[in-house]
């Protein structure tokens, strides 16, 4: 028998992780000795656990290590868009009490669940071997079914978690398929191989491996034709996990799919291809979509399509600046829809609807939710001085750069159809309410967490060069300088 | 001794945009729980404090330059990266030289004191917080002008002075009789706009040809980048005026200046007259490399000056409303400093700034104090006698009149006299005799309507005997700030002799670096004595006359404003025939435009906007709320991708 | 190479003849005489009682599920302790470790469901705390039928 060789690990590749799950684990059993009305000490140890994992991610910036037998990737992209998960579940543990109290959902799983799904997002984007990848996907996924279905009494609520469930069984079968035909061309399942595989003999079982994987990830990503499941789960599941699952879920699945094109592209053009056709199909059908829409939810759940296909106009570019286009674009993204589903978590003590109507005169009610939601949606909209701006600048150039000019006159004017829907919310926001309605006090948690949105998007807005400069070395570290997997069994074999 | 820190420039900037946001936030909140009278007092307090604050470490920065060599007083600070876009790269970075700390020092100087008149001014002001949050906004944008070190950025500030500048215009909007006051304020931002064109288009300009924004940049490669290029040089040139005309009044565009007196004195006394107007001199002489790269445009800078300073004084001469003689002696003193820059003597302009600053910031808070004595009625012909009711207000008033209408040692003196002796000089200009005919005919006419106001406010027989409420001097910070600035005035005055000192210290940022002074000027202080014997004979007789004329009241017919009295009133026309054009023309024209464009922009967007909705119905059906049908269009979705496989191939 | 995969594709043959002979054979062969007593579902050989089709109480399937989690986890621990006794003595902390890690998730996870009482047969103390709360108060119109639930699209 061989000798077990202990394996050498850099801890601090897992740091962040490893943080997160404790603290899950933490505010799990600190649940159990609570009263159901007392949350804010698990809130109080989510956020601090929260906080220690975004240092140690901090750390790992500019960094490069492989670690687990190469099972682990620590790099600039990784940390960046942690970063971003990591903030968007700060701010999600912020403003979500609010809403369950006001609803009446004293469930407190909420928030280990929230955390457990956070740690799934951070080991799918911090690895480049897709039976690691899938592990944090399901961990992701399985925590977002269970939230979505928070609302147990709601038919609603219940409704969306099931078909939540369904349809991403289905698709997790596909990109479990794809995984196996990979692993039956390659004989791995690390996707930096892909881009070093000669054997012109497997390429059929590539290509078809690569498909399928792509429709996996283009579920979770809700990219057209594989998005029907999105209106319906963001409208019925319960507002601050929906604020959840649409920033979380999107880092997590880009992030993937920007490793998957940096490695796949090169050794397939169809890659391409199927993306641009992705891209075109989800920027028009989302907009056009979101247009004819009179749930608020519902809008921004067609209008999560449409930011996928702008991603994935990032990811058809394949160049420097569209993936550094698509990391800003993921962060921005991350502060705009959770700070917009923020906003509507308010409506939970105005009946918790969210039509269009309901919405319409927002400010009598409270001028600080009217503002902030203002300008998320001028933000969503891609209007500077904000943050989604220089987004849909950077992914339009990025287009432009690889001669995509179709592709670039098509986010264009969709970005001109969205900006119809967005504003059209906006303005109604200031008009007089339906019906007198008192006047709120928007809670400091809450508050707080809408001044973090807002102004990290207006100082995105201002000052982008910073995070444009990070995401760009991100960008060029995991398109130029990243390394070759070491050669396996597998690759012996050939 | 160590160099300039420069990160002080952070400490000047932070303090007056901490003092708005804490205004902004907290006052209106602080005011209720507080009471009235606390909370007023303590939202003074920190506007007032921020902004001297700010001028302590201007101080200080400006103690540490003057003891370095005259080569070592520049620096820059480099905030961070703003905007890096292909070739574009525009850091946020502040330049600290002579020039930009003799503005911050201006700025937040005069400023702190204006705000520590205005806390007595604006006392009863229901809005309070928000006149504050608005006043220490100014302060923080003027000094991203003044200490910019690129175009962009110091647009940042330009464009941020003009908004508090509407802001203020239009402060008392509530008051319905005064519906005036919003036009006021449109009006001047409207105008300012077509200045702020002149700017953008010079700023794309240089950006075009210098691949850089940087003040630094352009003004070292001015030489060999326009060399060649003498066409692109006098656009430019001419597009920076246009933008300097805007923002500092002067011909074609004064007109906004009169009317945005609607604003609160103290808003007239420190945006209006002794800072923002000023910024577009600044803006001259912080890129005069480039005007001195157009000499024909600078023969247009110094004719329109001086044009506009006659032009002003004329007007100025048949006002009827206090600050309006002030509004127009504000636009002539300014036509002064651009004349002075014309004939490239950019330190007589950036010295006729400062000492402007000073002494018509005294005549409008001077004003001020006659206004909140009289509950603002602001017509001259109805005053008289006050200076019995109203000593100190009188008496500071008399500085400032003496200052401006030029009379040694007062500082007004020496900077028209530099100004004026750079004139006679001039040797570029090759019109220049006129220009200083003119400049004389400017100073004596300044002496006449300033003695004019004087009198018929102080001192003439009183038009009316009965006042609704006892005349009489309130607020201690009024009179006090008076009395500091009279003496400012003063003792800059006795100062200002050593006027070498100044041109000195100017000399590293607004000494002429591409024409030498051979070419511009035929000596450097010939006739000076000459030059003084007649500004100040024509100062003299200028009061003279005023006295001689005024001393009984307004005699007839200009009371009446009958005949040339009348015209003078009405700007000979002007305004007449810029709104019939402006307005009029160019509402026909934008409403002919519209017509067309919209309705083309209508039919485009229209049709993307029915395409889109059918597009979203036609989808509708797809959206069953069956799992079963979703499944099936991913199913089929997952066919298509494979079908695509096909068509492509599989590689 | 597809021709290695050719075993398999006999052997997916074979399987499916297989099973094709022996239940098409039965049904050619074999007597029809169908009654009352053997259409009824075989019960251990007595008389059925009511529907097959019934309902059973949560807990067994919660317990069911349980146990099968823990089994499975328990069953990883047994190859762990005969593995360790082979590894090289540096390593042997380590290999504990990690292995008290894993024990730890599962204290964690069999501590939630003792306090959430999933393990309380009589007293239902997860009825008391998820208990169904008071309707939630919406004024917001009620949920309707679940076809038509994704609302806009009728």
């Amino acid at each position: 028998m061989e000798a077990f060789v202990k394996p050498e690990i850099e801890w601090s590749a897992l740091a962040p992780m490893g943080v997160v799950v404790a603290t899950a684990l933490l505010t799990l059993i600190l649940e159990l000795f609570l009263p159901p009305t007392r949350r804010t000490p698990m809130i109080a140890v989510g956020l601090l656990g929260l906080a220690i994992a975004a240092y140690f991610q901090t750390a790992l910036w500019q960094s490069f290590v492989l670690t687990f037998g190469e099972m682990l990737i620590a790099d600039s992209l990784g940390a960046v868009l942690s970063l971003a998960v990591l903030g968007a579940t700060a701010l999600t543990l912020l403003f979500s009490e609010d809403y369950l109290q006001a609803r009446g959902l004293r469930y407190g799983e909420f928030y280990p669940l929230v955390l457990f799904a956070s740690a799934g997002a951070l080991a799918m984007l911090t690895t480049t071997n897709l039976m690691v990848m899938f592990i944090g996907l399901e961990m992701l996924s399985l925590a977002l079914y269970v939230l979505s279905g928070l609302s147990r009494t709601e038919a609603r609520s219940e409704e969306s978690a099931l078909k939540y469930f369904l349809l991403g069984a289905f698709a997790s079968a596909f990109l479990l398929y794809g995984m196996a035909l990979m692993y039956g061309a390659l004989g791995t399942v690390d996707i930096r191989d892909v881009a070093f595989s000669t054997d012109e003999a497997s390429v059929a079982l590539l290509t078809a491996s690569a498909i399928l994987i792509l429709i996996g990830l283009a579920f979770k990503a809700s990219l057209v034709p594989f998005h029907l499941w999105t209106p319906d789960v963001y409208q019925g599941a319960p507002t601050v996990a929906t604020a959840y699952m649409s920033a979380v879920a999107k880092v997590a699945a880009f992030g993937v799919l920007i490793r998957l094109t940096v490695s796949v592209a090169p050794a397939l053009e169809l890659w391409g291809a199927l993306l641009w056709q992705l891209s075109i199909l989800s920027m028009v059908v989302g907009n056009a979509a979101a247009l004819v829409q009179r749930d608020a939810k519902r809008m921004l759940a067609y209008s999560s399509v449409a930011h996928a296909g702008y991603l994935t106009v990032g990811l058809v570019s394949a160049n420097t600046t569209g993936v550094a286009g698509m990391i800003y674009y993921l962060v921005a993204y991350s502060l705009m829809t959770v700070g917009a589903f923020a906003v509507l978590s308010l409506m939970a003590r105005a009946g918790d609807a969210t039509t269009v109507d309901a919405l319409q005169g927002l400010y009598r009610r409270s001028p600080l939710a009217a503002h902030a939601m203002a300008i998320l949606l001028l933000s969503l909209a891609g209007i500077p001085p904000t943050a989604g701006f220089w987004g849909k600048w950077y992914l339009f150039f990025a287009a432009v750069e690889a001669n995509q000019w179709l592709l670039a006159g098509v986010l264009a004017l969709t970005s001109v159809i969205g900006a119809a829907y967005y504003l059209r919310l906006a303005f109604s926001l200031y008009a007089e309410p339906r019906e007198a309605t008192p006047a709120w006090r928007v809670p400091a948690p809450v508050a707080t967490a809408l001044l973090a949105c807002v102004l990290g998007l207006i100082g995105l807005g201002v000052l982008p060069a910073r995070l444009t400069d990070a995401a760009r070395h991100a960008a060029r570290q995991v398109i130029v300088e990243q390394p070759a997997p070491t050669p396996t069994d597998a690759h012996a074999r050939k | 001794m160590e160099g300039l820190r420069s990160d002080t420039i952070l400490w000047v900037l932070a303090l007056p945009l901490a003092g708005s946001l804490f205004h902004a936030l907290l006052g209106g909140w602080l005011v209720r729980t507080l009471g009235e009278r606390t909370g007023k007092w303590l939202i003074g307090a920190v506007g007032t404090g921020v902004a001297l604050g700010a001028f302590a470490f201007g101080w200080q920065l400006f103690q540490a330059m003057l003891a370095l060599p005259e080569e070592a007083r520049r620096t820059t600070y480099l905030l961070t990266d703003w905007i890096r876009v292909g070739d574009l790269r525009v850091p946020i970075e502040f330049v600290l030289d002579p020039l930009s700390i003799l503005m911050t020092l201006i700025v937040t100087g005069v400023g702190g004191l204006i705000h520590l008149y205005a806390t007595g001014y604006m006392a009863e002001d229901e809005d309070y917080p928000r006149f504050f949050t608005y006043f220490n906004l100014f302060i923080f944008f003027m000094l991203v002008l003044v200490l910019a070190g690129n175009f962009l950025v110091m647009f940042v500030g330009w464009e941020g002075v003009g908004l508090c500048s509407y802001l203020l215009i239009g402060f008392f909007y509530r008051n319905a009789e005064w519906k005036s006051n919003t036009d006021a304020a449109n009006k001047a931002f409207i105008v300012n706009r077509i200045g702020d064109a002149g700017y953008l288009l010079a700023m794309f300009l240089v950006f075009a040809l210098f691949g850089t924004l940087s003040f630094a940049q352009v003004n070292a490669q001015a030489l060999p980048v326009l060399r060649e290029a003498s066409l692109a040089a006098t656009a430019i040139a001419l597009l920076l005026f246009l933008a300097a005309a805007g923002k500092s009044a002067q011909l074609p565009l004064y007109f906004w200046l009169p009317d945005a007196m609607a604003g609160p004195t103290p808003v007239s006394a420190l945006i209006h007259a002794a800072t923002m107007v000023t910024a577009g001199v600044y803006l001259l002489v912080r890129v005069h490399p480039l005007l001195e790269m157009a000499p024909m445009a600078m023969g247009i800078v110094a004719g329109v000056g001086a044009l506009t300073a006659l032009f002003a004084a004329t007007i100025a001469i048949a006002q009827t409303d206090l600050k309006r003689v002030l509004a127009y002696s504000t636009v002539s003193q300014l036509g002064y400093m651009f004349l002075a820059c014309g004939v490239g003597a950019f330190w007589a302009g950036m010295f006729h700034v400062a000492t402007h600053a000073f002494f018509k910031a005294l005549l409008f808070l001077g004003a001020g104090s006659v206004l909140i004595a009289l509950h603002h009625q602001g017509d001259i012909r109805a005053m008289g006698g006050l200076a019995r009711a109203l000593p100190i207000t009188a008496a500071t008033m008399l500085v400032g009149w003496l200052a401006i209408a030029g009379i040694p040692p007062l500082s007004g003196f020496w900077s028209k006299e530099a100004v004026l002796l750079s004139v006679y000089n001039a040797k570029l200009v090759t019109f220049a005799p006129v220009l200083f005919g003119v400049g004389i005919l400017t100073a004596g006419l300044t002496a006449a309507y300033m003695t004019r106001m004087v009198w018929l406010v102080f001192f003439a027989p009183p038009a009316h005997q009965e006042h609704h409420a006892p005349v009489r001097e309130r607020y201690a910070t009024v009179l006090s700030v008076l009395g500091l600035l009279a003496l400012g005035s003063v003792l800059f005055g006795w100062l200002l002799p050593s006027e070498k000192a100044f041109h000195e210290f100017l000399k590293p940022v607004a000494e002429p670096s591409i024409l030498t002074q051979e070419q511009l000027f035929f000596s450097e202080a010939a006739g000076k004595g000459l030059v003084f014997g007649i500004a100040l004979g024509a100062a003299v007789l200028g009061i003279l006359f005023g006295v001689a004329r005024y001393r009984r009241g307004v005699p007839e017919p200009e009371a009446r404003l009958a005949g040339v009295w009348g015209a003078a009133h009405k700007q000979w026309g002007y305004d007449g025939v810029m709104r019939a054009v402006g307005v009029n023309l160019g509402g026909a024209f934008a409403l002919v435009l519209s017509v067309i464009v919209e309705s083309l922009i209508d039919l485009v967007v229209n049709a993307v906007g029915a395409l889109a909705r059918s597009v979203g119905n036609w989808l509708r059906p797809l959206q069953s709320g069956y799992v079963r049908s979703y499944a099936f269009v991913m199913m089929l979705g997952a066919l298509l991708l494979l079908a695509a496989a096909f068509v492509y191939g599989l590689r | 190479m597809p021709s290695d995969y050719l075993p398999l594709l006999i052997l997916f043959v074979i399987a499916a003849v297989i099973a094709a002979v022996m239940v098409g054979g039965s049904w050619l062969l074999g007597p029809k005489r169908p009654s009352l007593a053997k259409g009824s579902p075989y019960e251990c050989g007595i008389t059925p009682v009511g529907s097959a089709r019934e309902r059973f109480p949560i807990h067994f399937y919660l317990t069911a599920m349980l146990f099968i989690i823990f089994d499975v986890e328990i069953a990883f621990l047994y190859p762990f302790f005969v593995a360790v006794r082979e590894m090289p003595p540096d390593t042997r902390l380590f290999a504990v470790g990690v292995v008290g890690v894993f024990t730890l998730l599962l204290l964690v996870s069999f501590l939630y469901e003792w306090k959430k009482g999933a393990l309380d047969w009589e007293d239902p103390v997860e009825h008391r705390r998820l208990k169904p709360e008071p309707a939630p108060a919406l004024n917001a119109p009620q949920p309707e039928p679940v076809a038509a639930l994704s609302g806009e699209n009728r």
